[in-house]
């Protein structure tokens, strides 16, 4: 629907283009309405904003792709096209790094891990060489003793019988 | 006034000559390119495949290129509706104003303050377009940046002349709307 003021808005929005006729109407119309006084200032605003807005040009390195004489269907392209590959190397690059960086860790992890099962397995033996000879300490005492009293014994039976094999020949030979 | 596009360029580009195309291209790459930009919520990378995707659809569809329509308008209805059915696909989501308003080459070397203020305006007048529909938006940059006749923008958007302009006023009257929203939006901000 047509308000009173349409018209007018109208005529404000063709402005450049209005008849001699309608000039004038609208003159007079806006000496009377503060409504359409501030609605056609607006408007100057944002045509003014819109005139002004230059075209956009897209960027630089912007091309329409043609292959073997046809365009190329859309794709993102970027402004420099070795930035792609680029982005590519790189991540190359960073994950055969990360993959070395984890098998060197591999590496690492089990020849500690190797390094420690041989300290617990030597631990282990000695600790078991020192409770066995912790459980026989007695009978390695006593027997040790009795070793080395049968030793002397013996070898004094020994000196002795030597002696008494000596002083024999001595008095024969006399 | 356009230039009419030359008719033998055209030709060539229906015999598969890329050159011809490339030269197509380089008429119209900068006004189907603002187009897209300012359908697609200045967004340059989604206006930079919009562009591609539009050129591709002149090559293909040269052949039914009917030659009583103006070269130019004919192009931009297909950038138009391409546009609209990428909207209309996708709504769109309401993106920031991106770089690329540095590519607007200036004459000379601009001031901060200027750069500042040219940022602003692009800012609003994006704000302004996205709040219209997406055939009222095409109409108003088809109206502004490309300045095709109500008969011109009807026949790339699909339209009668009448409805082009009734449409056209309507729109107008959103914009001055949006306009006076983000202004009392600005005064609010600043109390
Ligand atoms: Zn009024």
């Amino acid at each position: 629907m047509m308000d009173g003021h349409e018209y007018f808005e109208e005529l404000i929005f063709r402005e450049d283009s209005l008849s001699e006729a309608e000039r004038n109407e609208l003159k007079a119309h806006l000496t009377l309405c503060a409504e359409c006084v501030c609605f056609r200032d607006d408007w100057i605003a944002v045509n003014t904003l819109l005139t002004d807005a230059p075209a956009v040009s897209p960027a630089p390195g912007f091309v329409v792709l043609f292959e073997n004489g046809r365009a190329v269907p859309a794709q993102r392209r970027n402004a420099a096209p070795w930035k792609g590959l680029a982005i590519f190397v790189i991540g190359l690059l960073l994950l055969i790094a990360a993959n070395l960086a984890l098998i060197a860790n591999h590496v690492w992890l089990t020849l500690i891990v190797r390094a420690t099962e041989k300290l617990m397995m030597a631990r282990l033996i000695w600790d078991s060489i020192t409770a066995f000879l912790y459980m026989i300490r007695l009978p390695l005492l006593i027997g040790g003793t009795a070793a080395i009293i049968a030793a002397f014994i013996v070898g004094f039976g020994i000196l002795l019988s030597l002696r008494q094999y000596q002083q024999s020949h001595e008095k024969r030979g006399v | 006034m356009r230039q009419t596009f030359p008719t033998e360029i055209i030709d060539r580009v229906r015999n598969g000559d890329s050159c011809a195309f490339a030269a197509v291209v380089d008429s119209f790459r900068t006004s189907v390119y603002n187009l897209c930009y300012r359908m697609l919520n200045g967004n340059s990378g989604d206006a930079e495949d919009a562009v591609q995707e539009v050129f591709v659809k002149v090559w293909r569809n040269i052949d039914k290129y009917d030659e009583r329509r103006t070269f130019s308008t004919w192009v931009l209805s297909i950038a138009t509706n391409h546009c609209i059915d990428q909207i209309r696909k996708r709504r769109l989501p309401t993106v920031e104003i991106d770089e690329t308003m540095e590519e607007v080459i200036p004459d000379r070397i601009p001031s901060p303050k200027r750069i500042v203020a040219e940022r602003e305006q692009a800012e609003q007048v994006r704000i302004l377009l996205d709040g219209l529909s997406e055939v009222d938006r095409a109409i108003i940059i088809l109206r502004y940046w490309d300045d095709l006749s109500d008969r011109e923008i009807g026949s790339a958007v699909g339209l009668s002349e009448a409805a082009v302009k009734s449409r056209l006023f309507r729109a107008r009257k959103q914009l001055v709307g949006f306009y006076r929203q983000a202004q009392e939006q600005a005064v609010m901000e600043a109390a």
